[in-house]
């Protein structure tokens, strides 16, 4: 992903024009404030409002978890990125942004959740007859899992033994020497799976982690040590060509979601209870919208680009 | 110095071995290998390691490019907001403006009391905080008249000639000239460039387009004996500074459009447009929405063509190349073999010779086209 540096974290607060801080604010009442973000309408939004999704979601459930949440997070957006630099860019944007900067922790929470809670809604479907998976999708998922059941095990496995709020997300992982794969991968609280963002993934829950695994060490030191720092050879395994090409290329996209499930507490807390996690777990399963997923997976380089 | 030159020869030639020898091998060692040997590069003797990284690099940017389709607008809707890039990227067209949209780009601003030319007093609406400002509803009207001004001229065939010479402007005044197919100017005027064209501008490429705009080959004897090209519409973005290119214009009887503040003299120009020739976002959808009528009336003009309609008055002076070689001097350029269809395009030609308020004599019937390299 190309990142845009940003050399000091202050600039993204400072007002847009300067005119702004010599001229006096008129007062203007909220309700008549210009809003640049506003909450993305669904497909077939008003039965979803009316009925809510049959069979996952009630209607005051989804109202809940899609129209007051998605509403609250945009308005935060909204009131976090007021008259900055970010103002006028889409949350993805603004998430891959504000990755890497620890001042704007916030910013990038609200983008963050806007965007996995998006994705989460747009993937399911109120069909009953819901078209099955690709054929490229279904030997690709044959290819990582063996089978379509092992994945949903696994997949449900995954998303009932997180503890605490978060997504599961279904990827496709593109990376430059191996085969590309399906992979799942799980990310805590507003944790995004874009590439972009990696900083911010958030893939990991700390209590599950050992500090005496890396003896005494921070992770940059530990990653050091265990790593190959240096080449051998021209040609080779090990040789300067092999670690020039495992460098990323600028814009590259390693990672490419497709999927996923929102495990926040508020979504099926409503529905299910505090011990029906598997069973809406087991639910969405059934509400998948295959044909966005089919979209998704079907971005594939060609040979077409720029006249080649 | 034999001596020292037969070394060289001698280097040269055990040179050219090793390298007929690497290349020899790199097939082997390609075919043996996982690996692919880079390719030397026999002028430099260096490898092209480059193409590789590229061609990983453009096939990871089409990825991003269709994933940003897909999941790049997702999380929340924003609303239309100013994007500056878009004025040049994708100018507004003249059903586009609006009195929202012009006092947006600053069009109403004048300058201060002080500065004011009385002449363009018909124009203003008023006074605050000492500084003029330009009725929005005239400087709509007045710039719809001069958008049909573009698209009548282009669809007649006419070269407009689009001019800012103020820093900034030369990105809008180019994609003007690329939209209305004429020219652009955003350097200095050369100063009898009209006037003295054959000095100035006498070494320019000329070419003879049918009514396609397809090139015709073989005028190049008669395109060496004619006269520098004029254009026929100049469309200028600040007059104040180009007061010798109007004087010129005026002089050859060649309409101006010009953006007129309120210390211009509106009178330099033949179509005024009164508003704010100080900011630039003004200036570019001012360009952008007379560049898109001129794209109009190109597309008019090409539409007639496809039709066997020709919208211009055939040049007189002009003989095609095999009739000029068989000395027949006294036959007309075009002979079409359909009488019928000569027959319409006289009618046609005399229509739009009744209808001309503004016709230009002397129009090429091959309109030749004069690239300003000003």
């Amino acid at each position: 992903m190309i990142i845009q540096s940003l050399s000091s974290p202050q600039h993204l607060l400072r007002p847009a024009s300067r005119a702004a801080r010599c001229i006096p604010q008129l007062s203007i009442p909220p309700a008549q404030r210009r809003r640049l973000h506003s909450v993305p309408p669904l497909k077939d939004n008003n039965a979803l409002v009316k009925e809510g999704v049959p069979g996952l979601l009630s209607a005051p459930s989804f109202k809940t978890a899609w129209t007051d949440y998605q509403g609250w997070v945009v308005q935060k957006l909204n009131e976090k990125t007021a008259g900055t630099q970010l103002e006028f860019d889409d949350p993805k944007t603004v998430l891959l942004k504000t990755a890497r900067e620890p001042a704007f922790a916030a910013t990038f929470n609200y983008a963050s959740m806007a965007f996995n809670n998006h994705f989460f809604f747009k993937g399911i479907t109120r069909d009953e007859q819901i078209a099955p998976p690709s054929h490229t999708l279904t030997a690709a998922i044959d290819l990582a899992f063996s089978s379509m059941d092992t994945l949903r095990a696994e997949f449900l496995a995954t998303a009932e033994v997180m503890f605490g709020p978060g997504f599961v997300w279904l990827v496709e992982h593109q990376p430059r020497e191996s085969r590309a794969g399906l992979r799942i991968l799980a990310t805590y609280l507003a944790g995004s799976p874009l590439p972009g963002a990696h900083y911010r993934e958030q893939s990991q829950d700390l209590n599950t982690q050992d500090p005496s695994y890396l003896a005494g060490l921070s992770q940059a030191e530990y990653a050091r040590q265990t790593t190959v720092q240096n080449t051998a050879g021209v040609y080779g395994q090990h040789s300067t060509q092999r670690s020039n090409q495992s460098k990323l290329a600028l814009g590259g996209a390693e990672v490419t979601p497709l999927l996923c499930v929102n495990t926040w507490e508020h979504v099926w807390l409503g529905d299910y209870g505090v011990e029906g996690k598997r069973k809406y777990l087991e639910n969405w399963w059934d509400r998948i919208d295959w044909s966005v997923v089919n979209q998704l997976a079907s971005v594939r380089p060609t040979n077409k680009f720029m006249g080649r | 110095q034999r001596f020292l030159s037969s070394e060289i020869d001698s280097i040269e030639a055990s040179l050219q071995n090793s390298l007929k020898e690497t290349h020899s091998i790199e097939a082997y060692i390609n075919s043996a290998s996982s690996v692919p040997v880079p390719p030397i590069d026999p002028d430099t003797h260096a490898t092209t390691e480059t193409s590789s990284v590229s061609d990983s690099v453009a096939r990871y940017y089409q990825i991003y490019k269709e994933q940003e389709q897909l999941i790049g607008k997702i999380g929340s809707t924003v609303s239309p907001h100013y994007q500056p890039h878009t004025l040049l990227t994708n100018p507004p067209s003249p059903s586009d403006v609006t009195l929202e949209l012009l006092l947006a780009s600053g069009a109403h601003q004048g300058h201060h009391t002080s500065l004011w030319n009385p002449a363009n007093a018909r124009y203003i609406h008023g006074i605050r905080h000492g500084i003029h400002v330009i009725s929005l509803d005239v400087t709509a009207t007045h710039l719809r008249r001069a958008a049909k001004v573009v698209t009548e001229v282009t669809r007649r065939g006419g070269l407009v000639l689009f001019v800012g010479t103020r820093p900034g402007q030369d990105r809008c005044v180019v994609k003007a000239a690329q939209l209305a197919k004429g020219c652009h100017l955003f350097e200095r005027w050369i100063p009898g460039s009209i006037t003295n064209g054959q000095q100035i501008l006498g070494r320019c490429r000329t070419k003879v387009v049918n009514e396609k705009d397809e090139e015709v080959p073989g005028f190049e004897e008669q395109l060496y004996e004619r006269a520098v090209l004029k254009p026929d519409l100049v469309v200028c973005l600040n007059p104040l500074e180009n007061y010798v290119l109007l004087h010129e214009c005026g002089l050859n009887n060649i309409p101006t459009i010009g953006i007129i503040d309120t210390d211009a003299n509106p009178n330099w120009v033949t179509y005024p447009i009164p508003a704010n020739d100080d900011s630039l976002r003004c200036a570019q959808v001012i360009a952008g929405v007379l560049g898109r009528a001129g794209e109009q009336g190109q597309k008019l003009r090409l539409q007639a063509a496809e039709k066997g309609i020709i919208t211009y008055t055939p040049a007189q002076d002009l003989k095609l190349p095999d009739q000029k070689e068989a000395g027949d001097e006294s036959q007309d350029i075009l002979e079409p073999n359909d009488i019928e269809l000569l027959e319409k395009l006289l009618a046609e030609v005399k229509v739009e010779e009744a209808n001309d308020g503004k016709g230009r004599e002397g129009e090429e019937e091959q309109s030749d086209k004069q690239t300003d390299e000003n």
